[in-house]
């Protein structure tokens, strides 16, 4: 081989890969300034974004020197409900104060097999003790539940007052348990009504567990439906009380709008010198160089592919957010094939707002699937109460004005009755009612966020639908 | 061979010949024992495991320390010529290295339990990933034991094949992975068809240990043989043409072949050439398992499995071997019989001659950034765990730079070599622990990856002249120094940036502290300290047992009355010891709403005798409570006192407030309320204790709520410094934050608004912006009415000092009948 072409090929071996080094470093980090301007861009875009009105007001409120006498007001009257639910012996609404008591009287009121003692498990005694203590905080919430319901009419922003709406809704718990254990069924139904009312108050934007509370409300009524409490008219007027109580495409919307700002405005303390001003300065030193600003992009358009979620009261929206989270758990998030030039800083990336919306639709798609759930087993409890008799199939139902669509759920399968056997003669044994598909249709989605952390785990459990359970129980008065 | 007719004198002179090796891996184990433990990573592997490593390091090193040394220095020739044996000769350096290995082990496992017997927190052995495969309490014991002595058996041979150290040393590499690849190999043949990170490849150890002893026995078999024909007389080449020269009977290359080169081409050849064959077996070492890696990879994505596969850790290691081993060549081949004197005598430039050897070297080490990163790139998430190529050089270049250090500084390639790997690991850790714990800035990072490569450049002359004075040895001391004084001295610099309090302050808290009985020992303060009541003790908890929160006798329900709560209370208070009480915030919440509630009652029901005298034992429970957390030496609880006694001020300055209340309470509660001078002491004394309190507490005790209890959000350049330096940052900034409060108690009654907004923004140290600066600003509390509005806002210590409330509270003074 020529001597020189030896020497420029050792040379090559020699210097070349450093310079194949600078340059792909070079690539990088003009990809990097590149990305960089497009985030400061987007983030600004996204800081324009209109806050609704409510929340807007609400926030210059909170921060406003001036303190209206409304506030105070609602602010002395949380205080209350607090210290009411400390001498109703310290409940939450992690409690599920009305779901649990509802459990424990059905299980005192009816004997499945007289062999199995149940004393063991619920104490009548205990569960007097605990009934006759929400009976007193019952009686003195009296006042506190007449305010609850003022507020709710005459100034209803002010509603939003935040922290404290879980305190309120357990304190209308306790009285709707008291009601409902007293037969007294004005209270029970305004109790109801209450709770939907509160839980929709809350302004999506502050709260993300708001399509959770209302879900609450609507276990809170199927859990009733165990019992031989409510009339054919009164399921008649819970069904009007507890439609559409959110507009889902304006929850939709809000829910889109705050998620497109979260991480924008995560992400502007990494680009700009301060949080506030619009004009702010892009910001830049050495440790704006632990931000990888391909990555912070590629979470900014993210979001716009959860913003082309449109679709709602359906199948869609369910299947979407799956799609989605499953897109997001695999690597396709990652767009640069040569990796990140820059170590992505930990904190940007732990902020994966974007798979946040995903989870809200999917948690406000599966509520809207309770209430459907629900309206269909009140039906069939209205069934017995004109008929004396279950309904052998659902299509039965049909009679009682039911249309074919009601009778599916938002997957469009129809739904199924499943009757333990024996129910057409003992009235205490259960009809139990299981949605088609709502195991067998999200097998992934259980694995993936099985694997996920505690929070997938939590909140999507409670919100795939159990099957609701229907019967004619007698209550059993307890007695310490 | 019989071994009793072994010297015994040839025993100790190999013996001796092996003592360097063996100190040396002792020192490096140690030293990344230390490294791994500062560190301080979560690791399930024990620290202690290291000790395990020192025979099998031994093993690899023990045949070029023993053999090849010999062979470069060539007193190898020297010994045949004496009257031994070949066969005696080989034996010898066999049975003196068998010796130290056995020895190694019985040292190494003592140390084990002896550290683990003394110290078990800190050198523990248990909680291992997976109890069946514990190094030393399984059966895989047995696997390291024949696994080093299979090690020790391939570097004898490899050591008597090879003529070089390096050729010997990365061949035994190859060997050593022999039993594992055949291992693979043969499951694979069971069972084929199955991903490469599959379970059915997971090490089973009948299967381990029989590879293994098979290729022992090949090894064996084959070391005499090796050996013997090293040692056998050298045969003259036949030569056909008797009159061509031997110096023309060298390979071709562009000196011989073509023009004369310049200086600079001339010497990448000479350095090409000299390393070419340990450079191709180091490209074999990083591309092997970068192949295997990529197919890996695509089996994993094939396979749909995405799990991180063993592929990948074989990858890793290679290509650290692979880099670290060509540092360790940038100045072993010129040390070599002295072939570095060449240019010395010749007057070259130490610049050019550093630069010609770093060339190739970095070449490599170039491509293999670029590889790992392509590998990296197709496998992993993009996430927080994803590895920058800019983080990935940098370990490259840690690699690099510190192997080639220690190459330079030991000259020796067997150290080199068995060296090179543990420093960059201990050189990694600690640039990670500078990085994360103290957090230096990028541009230090940067000096510190860079000096090792400075020290070689600045030692270059006297290494090239081989002028191993003082001067050398210290100039490289004094290299080190600097690589560890650089993270500490920043440490220093950020620590005492931060303001603090004077000394004269300091002694004056200090005096009032010790004068309320502080004592200057810290776990003795328990008679200073508040009794803890959480209303977790009223409640009538069926299923939790109550004896955990109260003694019996003071045990109160949730329907119990305020004066039973009030009687259970002042019981408490009694037996305790302590001083005042201390309530959670929401149970302070809650005492405020059950005199809102009594309040309602009694006006729905205004003739209601039991809903009068209900309210009044409300406010009489809180005006105690008021009392006790005034009486509380910790400084939040005179915070919570503030908002207990606007709770109470709100009831007094109702409209008809004296009759609801009645005189003989509302006297007692406005004499509370108006006596400023009294609360001022009790800040005064709650912030001296608690300060000094915080001042005795070791380091890791001063959490951020230690304080007297109060928070001191930690805002100063929170974007630019993190780890350990900002958290050590932190009893200075707490200090100043004391000493603000301190000056804020006197200055602040006469003090204008604006002033005492500008006081209380002093109490954290600084800000990056306006919105956090309006963030810690106090929500003072005027008008008592408003303090359900406003305490839940943010509540920072000092917030309610001499604010609206206190006027109204010192106005009821005339109000008292």
């Amino acid at each position: 081989m020529n001597a020189n072409l030896r020497t420029v090929g050792l040379w090559t071996l020699a210097i070349g890969p450093a310079l194949g080094l600078l340059l792909t470093l070079f690539a990088g980090t003009w990809r990097d300034i590149e990305a960089r301007q497009r985030v400061i861009a987007e983030i600004r875009a996204r800081k324009i974004i209109d806050l609704p009105p409510s929340i807007r007001k609400l926030v210059e409120e909170q921060n406003s020197p001036t303190i209206s006498e409304a506030r105070r007001q609602i602010a002395d009257l949380t205080v209350m409900v607090t210290a009411l639910l400390g001498q109703a012996g310290h409940v939450n609404s992690i409690n599920r104060v009305g779901s649990s008591l509802l459990s424990e009287l059905a299980m005192v009121s009816v004997e499945i097999n007289p062999a199995s003692d149940y004393s063991n498990v619920i104490s009548e005694a205990k569960l007097a003790r605990k009934l006759a203590k929400f009976e007193r905080v019952a009686k003195q919430a009296k006042p506190l539940i007449a305010e609850l319901n003022r507020w709710k009419t005459e100034a209803p922003e002010k509603l939003t007052e935040g922290l404290y709406v879980d305190e309120i809704v357990t304190l209308i718990e306790v009285d709707f348990v008291d009601a409902f254990y007293r037969s007294d069924h004005e209270r029970a139904m305004s109790d109801i009504r209450l709770i939907a009312d509160w839980a929709t108050k809350i302004d999506p934007a502050f709260d993300y567990y708001r399509t959770n509370r209302l879900t609450h409300v609507y276990v809170l009524v199927a859990d009733t439906l165990r019992f031989d409490f409510w009339t054919a008219d009164q399921l008649v007027a819970l069904v009007k009380m507890l439609d559409s109580p959110i507009d889902m495409r304006i929850l939709n919307d809000r829910l889109r709008t705050t998620d497109r700002r979260a991480p924008a405005t995560h992400f502007q303390q990494y680009y700009f010198q301060t949080d506030t001003s619009e004009e702010a300065i892009p910001y830049f030193s050495f440790s704006g160089l632990m931000v990888d600003s391909v990555y912070a992009d590629d979470m900014l358009r993210s979001v716009e592919d959860e913003a082309k979620i449109t679709a709602f009261d359906t199948g869609i929206i369910a299947d979407q957010a799956i799609q989605l989270e499953k897109k997001q758990s695999a690597p396709d998030l990652n767009r640069n094939p040569g990796g990140p030039t820059f170590p992505v800083s930990p904190i940007i990336s732990r902020v994966n707002h974007s798979q946040q919306l995903p989870i809200k639709m999917f948690e406000a798609a599966m509520s809207r699937q309770w209430y459907r759930n629900l309206v269909v087993a009140m039906g069939l409890k209205r069934y017995w109460l004109l008929q004396k008799k279950w309904p052998t199939e659902i299509a039965e139902l049909r009679e009682f004005g039911f249309t074919e669509d009601q009778l599916k759920d938002i997957h469009g399968e129809p739904m199924r009755i499943d009757i333990a056997s024996g129910a057409e003669q003992a009235r205490e044994f259960p009809i139990s009612l299981f949605m088609v598909g709502s195991e067998q249709q999200y097998p992934d989605l259980r694995v993936n966020y099985l694997t996920g952390g505690w929070y997938w785990i939590s909140s999507f459990r409670n919100a795939i639908p159990p099957p609701i359970q229907v019967s004619q129980m007698p209550l059993k008065r307890v007695a310490e | 061979m019989n071994i009793s007719t072994l010297h015994p004198q040839w025993i100790r002179k190999e013996l001796r010949q092996l003592v360097p090796l063996v100190l040396t891996i002792i020192v490096l184990v140690l030293v990344l024992m230390v490294a791994s433990m500062l560190t301080e990573q979560q690791s399930t592997i024990s620290p202690m495991f290291l000790f395990i490593a020192i025979p099998a390091l031994f093993a690899v090193g023990a045949g070029a320390m023993s053999v090849s040394q010999e062979k470069e220095t060539r007193t190898l020739a020297w010994l045949t010529s004496m009257p031994i044996s070949p066969n005696q000769l080989v034996w010898s350096k066999l049975v003196a290295a068998i010796i130290c290995w056995a020895a190694l082990w019985v040292l190494s496992l003592s140390i084990i339990f002896i550290l683990n017997a003394v110290t078990p927190s800190l050198f523990w052995l248990h909680n291992f990933n997976s109890p069946d495969n514990h190094p030393i309490y399984s059966r895989w014991f047995f696997y390291w034991l024949v696994n080093s002595f299979y090690l020790l058996v391939c570097s004898f041979a490899t050591a008597w094949y090879f003529r070089s150290t390096m050729g010997a040393l990365i061949t035994l590499m190859i060997l050593a992975a022999v039993p594992i690849v055949l291992r693979f190999i043969g499951t694979y043949i069971q069972s084929p068809g199955h991903a490469l990170n599959s379970s059915v490849y997971d090490p089973k150890f009948l299967a381990s240990m029989l590879w293994l002893v098979f290729s022992l026995a090949i090894v064996c078999w084959r070391l005499p043989i090796i050996s013997r024909r090293s040692l056998a007389p050298v045969q003259a080449p036949v030569n056909l043409n008797p009159y061509q020269s031997a110096a023309l009977d060298v390979s071709p290359t562009p000196q011989t072949l073509g023009p004369v080169q310049g200086q600079w081409t001339a010497m990448l050849w000479q350095f090409f050439q000299q390393n070419r064959t340990p450079y191709l077996i180091l490209f074999a070492i990083g591309i092997l398992p970068f192949l295997l890696a990529t197919v890996g990879i695509i089996d994993n994505t094939l396979s749909n499995n995405h799990s991180s596969s063993w592929v990948h850790g074989v990858f890793v290691i290679g290509t650290f071997l692979a880099t670290v081993w060509t540092g360790v060549l940038v100045f072993h081949g010129d040390g070599i019989h002295e072939r570095i004197r060449f240019f010395s005598d010749r007057g070259v430039h130490p610049i050019k001659v550093w630069l010609t050897r770093q060339a190739f070297p970095l070449a490599f080490v170039c491509v293999a950034a670029l590889c790992y990163r392509v590998v990296l790139g197709m496998e992993e998430k993009w996430g927080d765990s994803a590895v920058s190529l800019t983080a990935l050089l940098a370990t490259m270049v840690i690699n690099f730079g510190f192997s080639q250090w220690v190459s330079q500084v030991t000259r020796n390639p067997i150290l080199g070599v068995i060296g090179a790997p543990i420093m960059s690991l201990a050189a990694m850790a600690f640039l990670a622990w500078a990085v994360t714990f103290i957090g230096i800035p990028l541009l230090m990072a940067l000096l510190m990856l860079l000096l090792p490569l400075l020290a070689t450049l600045i030692s270059m002359r006297d290494w090239m002249d081989r002028r191993f004075g003082w001067r050398y040895w210290l100039r490289h001391v004094a290299f080190l120094a600097v690589l560890i004084a650089l993270p500490l001295g920043y440490w220093y610099r950020v620590v005492v940036s931060v303001p603090t309090m004077p000394v004269a302050m300091q002694l004056e808290m200090t005096q009032l502290a010790r004068s309320l009985g502080v004592k200057d020992d810290p776990d003795s303060q328990h008679n200073l300290l508040p009794l803890h009541v959480s209303m977790g003790w009223f409640v009538d908890s069926e299923d939790l047992s109550d004896v955990n929160y109260a003694p019996d006798e003071v045990r109160a329900t949730a329907e119990s009355t305020p004066k039973e709560i009030l009687e259970g209370l002042k019981l408490r208070v009694r037996v305790n010891g302590g001083r005042g009480i201390d309530l959670s915030d929401s149970d302070m919440l809650e005492f405020e709403g059950r005199i809102l509630l009594a309040l309602q009652a009694m006006q729905t029901d205004p003739k209601s005798e039991s809903a009068q005298q209900d309210y009044r034992d409300e406010l009489e429970l809180l005006y105690y409570l008021a009392g006790q957390l005034r009486r509380s030496y910790t400084l939040i609880c005179q915070e919570k006192a503030d908002i207990a006694e606007i709770a109470l001020i709100r009831e007094l300055t109702r409209p008809t407030a004296k009759q609801a209340i009645g005189a003989e309470l509302y006297r007692s509660i406005a004499t509370l309320v108006s006596d400023r001078e009294a609360r001022m002491r009790s800040r005064r004394e709650a912030l001296a204790v608690s300060w000094r309190i915080f001042d005795l507490r070791l380091d890791q005790d001063r959490t951020s709520g230690s304080l007297g209890g109060a928070y001191f959000p930690n805002s100063r350049n929170r974007k630019t410094d993190f780890g350990y330096a900002a958290s050590r940052n932190y009893n200075r900034h707490v200090n100043h934050g004391a000493a603000v409060l301190w000056q804020y108690l006197e200055a602040g009654p006469t003090a204008s608004r604006e002033q005492r907004r500008d006081w209380l923004a002093r109490r954290f140290a600084s800000f990056d912006s306006d919105e956090e600066f309006n963030y810690y600003q106090p929500h003072w509390i005027d008008y008592p009415a408003e303090i359900a509005v406003l305490y839940r806002r943010h509540s920072w210590v000092g917030n309610q000092w001499f604010a609206g409330w206190e006027d109204i509270g010192e106005s009821l003074r005339s109000e008292i009948p």
